[in-house]
C-alpha cells in the first residue's frame, strides 16, 4: 500500500516514463561482479531524473517515508558500492549527462554527475583540453569516479584529485554549493572559501551524505607528445627504486610497475605465458622535455637491470597512447571471466613486502592468474602508492566464489600486518568504521548529522 | 557440394532447449562497463551510441548488461512471471549485434549477445509471451508463405517474363523485394541479365525464408521453411544461389545449416554485392559510362557483424560495386563494425514502430551530417525503414538499394 503510495508520488514527480518498479527494470541493479563480497539485493523502486529540481523532490520524498535512496551516476556500479542492500529508491542519474560549461580561461569543465568520461574527452578536446581518466571504461562517470578517487594512468605525475566543487542535494532536499560557489556561484572555480573544503567532506562517501548534481572539475592542458614506452625487469623488488626515483624527479606521468603470473598472460594474450614483471611508462610533454626525460628514463632503467621492449605484440603504441587520453582497453583485465581486487594505499619502499604476501596467498588457494600493479601517486610524499592485487576468477563458479570470500579476508588481514595507509575506496566489504577510534566516531556521526534519518545508501560506510 | 548432417533431430532439440542455461556462466561474466552501449571510440575518435534500444529507451533494463541479466534471473528461476514489461524489453532488441562486437575484443564475456537475445525471445515465446504481430506475421507466413499478408501466388509478379531461364543460379528474391520493394528485386535480375549470367527463380517453391521468426524468437516455425525451401534449391540442381536480401542471405548462408543440424549445405549462398564483385574481379562486367554520384553507404546488420560472426562480413563487396560504377562514397562516422542499425530488425518494426523509425530517423541524421543526400544500402528491410525515416522528416533525401545503382550502371 506504502509502496503504492511512494510509486505515485515518484510519477507525479517524474511522468510515468521515468519511474518503473517492474521486476525486469529492477533486476538489473541488484547485483554486480563482486557479489561474492557484497550479497545482492534489489531495489524497489528504479527512477530516472533529469534535474536538480527533481533529485530535490525525490529527496524530501524519501525522507518523509524514511525509504532508502541509492544514486547511480552513469550506471557502473563496483565492488557492491550501489547495491541497494536494504532496497528502496535506485537513483539513476543517467539523464543527468549534460556538460554546462568548459571554461577555456579556467582550465574547467562543470557536469552532470550523468557526464561519463568519453563524453567529456570528446568535449574538452575540441577545445584543446584533456581530461584526466581513470583506469576504467570511459563509460563511467567523470563526477562518481572523482568523487570517489579513482585512479588515473596519469597519476604519477598530476595526481588523483581533479574536483573543485560540488553542488549536492542534501537527504532534506537542501542544496550545498561547496567551495567558492557557497559564497558566489558565478565564480565557482576554486575549492578555498572562507572554512574548510566541504567537497572533500563528501568524497568518499558513495552516496552516503546526499545526491550530487552538478561538480566543477579541473582540465588540463593537451601534451604535445605522449610517449608510451614499456620496460621490462628480472622481479618486482627490481622495480621499485626506478618507480622512486622518476617520480621524485617527475620524469614520467604514468609509472605502472606490474606483475603479471604466466596463467594470467596466457588468458590475456592467449600466447604468452610466462610470468613477466613490467613497466609500463608515459612520458608527456613537449618534445624536447619528453626527449630530454627520456634519457634519463633509459640510464635509469639500465641501472637497474631493466631493458626496454622495442614492440609490444598484444598492445600496441596507438591503443597504449589513446588508452592515456581516453580508456578503452582497461576492461581485458575481466578476460578469465572475472576480476578480484583489493585496492588500497600503501608505501612504494613496502611493495615488494605486499606483492609477495598477496600472491603466496592468491597461489596457496589454487589462483595462478594473478596480477599485481603499483602506481606511485602525486604528490609523492610519504611515498604515496595505489596497490591492486588482482585476481582472475570465474563467479560462476561456487566453489571459487567460497575461496574469494576467504582470499578476501586472508589478504585484508595480511595487508594490515605489513602497515598500509588504507583503502582505496571506501567498499562495504573492507571499510571497518570500528577500526578508525575516533575518526570512525566521527564519520559516523557527520552521517548522521547530515542523514538523521539513514536514507542515503544505507549499508555502505560508514556503517 | 554435398549436404553434411551433424546431429540427430532428438539431439538438436535437447541443445535447443539447453541453449539458454547453457549460457549461464557467461551471465555472470558481463559486469556492466557498458562499453557495449557505444561506438569504438578509439577507431572513431568520436562518443556515439551504439545500441538503438538502450539510447531510446534510456532504462538500464534494455541494454545488454540489462538484458543479461534478465536471461541470468529466468535461468536460475528468480523470474517465474514474464511481465508486459519484461517482452517489452527483450522483443524492443533489434539484433542488430552491436553490442557484443564492443564486447568481444575487450572482455571476458564470450558469449554471443546477439544468439542470447534471440533465445531469450524463444524462451518467451515457449513462456507464450509472443508479441501478437510477431504471431500474426507467424501465421501469415504459415499459410501464404510470407509474412505481408500477401497471395503466395503474387509472389513473382513482379518478374519480366523471359528473363528467368531453367538453368544456372538460384536467384532467391525473399518477400520484402517480392511484395514492398520490387524494385530491388527487378534491378537485381536486369543486373543478372545484362550481365548474361543465367539464373533461375523458384516461382511458387520460393517461401519466406524465415528470418521474421528466427529474429522473434519462433525458430520452430523456422524449420518447416528452412527445410521446404533447402528441398526447392536441391531439386534445382544448382550450386549457387544469389540474393539480394541481407536477411535472406543470413538465414540461408548461416541459419539454414544450424537449424537443419548441417555442416554445410549442398549449395553455395552469396550476397548480389558479392556475386557482382566476382564478376567485376573477373573482368565479366564492366562500367563504361560511370554514374556521377555521392552518397554514403549504410551496411545493414545481416550482412555485416551478423556475418563477421557466422562467417565473413560483407563489408568491401558493396562498397566496391559502388566505387566501380562512379559513386563517390562519404562514409558516415559509424561504419561497417560500427554501423548503427536502420532499426527494423528483429520484429521491431512491426511491434514498436516509432522506436524503430526514430532508429532509422537517427541514421539518416548521421547521413546528413557528412554531406550527402543519398543513402545507398544493400537490404530492403533497410531501405524500407530508412525511406519511412526520410518520408517522415520530409527532407530531400534518397535511399537506394545497391541493386538498383548497379542496375542504372549496367544499362
Amino acid at each position: 500500500m506504502r509502496a503504492k503510495k511512494i510509486e505515485r508520488e515518484l510519477v507525479q514527480i517524474l511522468g510515468e516514463e521515468n519511474v518503473s518498479s517492474d521486476v525486469g527494470d529492477l533486476i538489473p541493479f541488484e547485483r554486480d561482479d563482486q557479489f561474492a563480497l557484497v550479497p545482492p539485493h534489489r531495489p524497489d523502486i528504479v527512477v530516472m531524473p533529469s534535474t536538480r529540481e527533481e533529485v530535490q523532490e525525490i529527496l524530501k520524498l524519501a525522507n518523509r517515508h524514511k525509504v532508502p535512496v541509492v544514486p547511480l551516476a552513469s550506471g557502473i556500479n563496483r565492488k557492491g558500492l550501489c547495491i541497494a542492500s536494504k532496497g528502496g529508491i535506485l537513483l539513476d542519474l543517467r539523464r543527468m549527462n549534460r556538460i554546462l560549461e568548459i571554461n577555456e580561461e579556467m582550465m574547467t569543465a562543470t557536469i552532470e554527475p550523468g557526464v561519463s568520461f568519453g563524453q567529456l574527452v570528446k568535449e574538452a578536446r575540441k577545445k584543446g583540453f584533456r581530461v584526466i581518466t581513470p583506469y576504467a571504461p570511459s563509460t563511467a562517470s567523470v563526477l562518481a569516479n572523482y568523487m570517489l578517487r579513482g585512479i588515473y594512468g596519469t597519476a604519477t605525475r598530476y595526481g588523483i584529485d581533479h574536483l573543485i566543487n560540488i553542488e549536492v542535494v542534501l537527504p532534506d532536499g537542501a542544496i550545498l554549493q561547496t567551495g567558492s560557489a557557497a559564497f558566489n556561484q558565478s565564480l565557482p572555480y576554486c575549492n578555498i572559501v572562507n572554512g574548510p573544503d566541504l567537497c572533500k567532506l563528501f568524497q568518499a562517501n558513495p552516496g552516503t551524505l546526499g545526491v550530487v548534481t552538478k561538480g566543477v572539475i579541473r582540465l588540463y592542458e593537451m601534451p604535445e607528445v605522449i610517449e608510451p614506452l614499456i620496460a621490462l625487469y628480472p622481479d618486482y623488488a627490481s622495480m621499485v627504486e626506478p618507480s622512486i626515483e622518476m617520480t621524485r624527479r617527475n620524469l614520467v606521468a604514468s609509472c605502472w610497475p606490474m606483475m603479471f603470473t604466466g596463467a594470467a598472460m596466457k588468458i590475456l594474450t592467449d600466447f604468452m605465458e610466462e610470468d613477466i614483471y613490467m613497466m609500463w611508462l608515459y612520458l608527456e610533454g613537449d618534445r624536447g622535455q619528453v626527449e630530454r626525460d627520456k634519457e634519463a628514463v633509459e640510464k635509469i632503467t639500465e641501472r637497474y637491470n631493466g631493458f626496454f621492449l622495442p614492440e609490444v605484440p598484444m598492445l600496441d603504441r596507438d591503443t597504449m597512447i589513446k588508452d592515456q587520453i581516453w580508456e578503452r582497453t582497461s576492461v581485458k583485465g575481466w578476460k578469465g571471466g572475472n576480476m578480484y581486487g583489493c585496492s588500497f594505499y600503501g608505501v612504494m619502499k613496502s611493495v615488494t613486502r605486499y606483492y609477495e604476501v598477496t600472491r603466496e596467498i592468491s597461489k596457496r588457494h589454487g589462483f595462478d592468474a594473478f596480477h599485481y600493479e603499483s602506481v606511485p601517486v602525486a604528490p609523492f610524499h610519504g611515498q604515496l602508492t595505489y596497490n591492486d592485487p588482482c585476481i582472475f576468477w570465474d563467479a560462476s563458479d561456487t566453489e571459487q566464489v567460497k575461496e574469494i570470500r576467504e582470499i578476501h579476508e586472508e589478504i585484508k588481514r595480511s595487508l594490515v600486518d605489513i602497515g598500509i595507509y588504507g583503502w582505496f575506496r571506501p567498499f562495504p566489504s573492507v571499510v571497518d568504521t570500528s577500526k578508525l577510534g575516533r575518526y570512525g566516531e566521527m564519520w559516523r556521526k557527520i552521517k548522521e548529522l547530515i542523514d538523521p534519518n539513514a536514507i542515503m545508501n544505507p549499508g555502505k560506510p560508514p556503517l | 557440394m554435398k549436404e553434411v548432417k551433424i546431429m540427430k533431430n532428438d539431439e538438436k532439440k535437447r541443445v535447443r532447449e539447453m541453449m539458454l542455461s547453457d549460457y549461464l556462466g557467461e551471465f555472470y561474466h558481463c559486469f556492466h562497463c557498458h562499453l557495449c552501449t557505444v561506438a569504438d571510440w578509439h577507431s572513431l575518435d568520436r562518443w556515439l551510441p551504439i545500441c538503438p534500444t538502450f539510447a531510446y529507451y534510456g532504462f538500464e533494463s534494455f541494454s545488454a548488461a540489462g538484458k543479461v541479466e534478465i536471461a541470468r534471473a529466468l535461468v536460475e528461476r528468480e523470474i517465474n512471471d514474464v511481465t508486459p514489461r519484461i517482452a517489452q524489453i527483450i522483443f524492443s532488441c533489434t539484433g542488430c549485434g552491436a553490442c557484443f562486437e564492443q564486447c568481444r575484443e575487450l572482455t571476458g564475456f564470450k558469449a554471443n549477445h546477439t544468439e542470447i537475445f534471440e533465445d531469450l525471445k524463444e524462451n518467451l515465446v515457449e513462456r507464450g509471451h509472443a508479441l501478437p504481430k510477431h504471431i500474426g506475421f507467424a501465421k501469415s507466413i504459415e499459410e501464404n508463405h510470407n509474412p505481408y499478408y500477401e497471395p503466395h501466388e503474387a509472389r513473382f509478379e513482379w518478374l519480366e517474363e523471359g528473363l528467368a531461364k531453367d538453368e544456372g543460379v538460384v536467384y532467391f528474391a525473399g518477400c520484402t523485394s517480392s511484395y514492398r520493394e520490387q524494385q530491388i528485386a527487378k534491378s537485381t535480375v536486369r543486373s543478372l541479365d545484362a550481365a548474361d549470367i543465367p539464373f533461375r527463380v523458384l516461382e511458387e517453391d520460393e517461401w519466406c525464408c524465415g528470418s521474421p521468426l528466427l529474429r522473434t524468437g519462433q525458430r520452430e516455425k523456422a524449420k518447416e521453411t528452412a527445410r521446404h525451401n533447402v528441398e526447392a534449391i536441391k531439386k534445382t540442381g544448382a550450386k549457387t544461389v544469389i540474393t539480394s536480401c541481407a536477411g535472406c542471405y543470413r538465414v540461408l548462408k548461416s541459419d539454414y545449416p544450424k537449424l537443419l543440424g548441417l555442416r554445410r549445405l549442398a549449395f553455395d549462398v552469396v550476397h548480389s554485392s558479392q556475386f557482382f564483385t566476382s564478376l567485376i574481379d573477373e573482368g565479366k562486367v564492366k562500367f563504361d559510362d560511370k554514374i556521377d554520384m555521392t552518397a554514403t553507404y549504410h551496411d545493414p546488420c545481416h550482412i555485416g557483424r551478423h556475418m563477421g560472426v557466422y562467417g565473413e562480413p560483407v563489408y568491401e563487396e558493396p562498397r566496391k560495386v559502388l566505387e566501380e560504377i562512379g559513386v563517390d562514397i562519404v562514409e558516415m562516422p559509424r561504419n561497417r563494425e560500427n554501423a548503427w542499425c536502420c532499426g527494423s530488425g528483429g520484429g521491431v518494426k512491426s511491434a514498436f514502430p516509432d522506436f524503430s523509425l526514430w532508429t532509422a530517423g537517427e541514421r539518416v541524421k548521421e547521413a546528413e551530417s557528412v554531406g550527402v543526400d543519398t543513402i545507398v544500402t544493400s537490404c530492403p528491410f533497410c531501405v524500407r525503414n530508412l525511406t519511412d525515416a526520410v518520408e517522415e522528416s520530409g527532407k530531400p533525401f534518397k535511399v537506394y538499394d545497391l541493386s538498383e545503382i548497379l542496375s542504372e550502371a549496367l544499362k
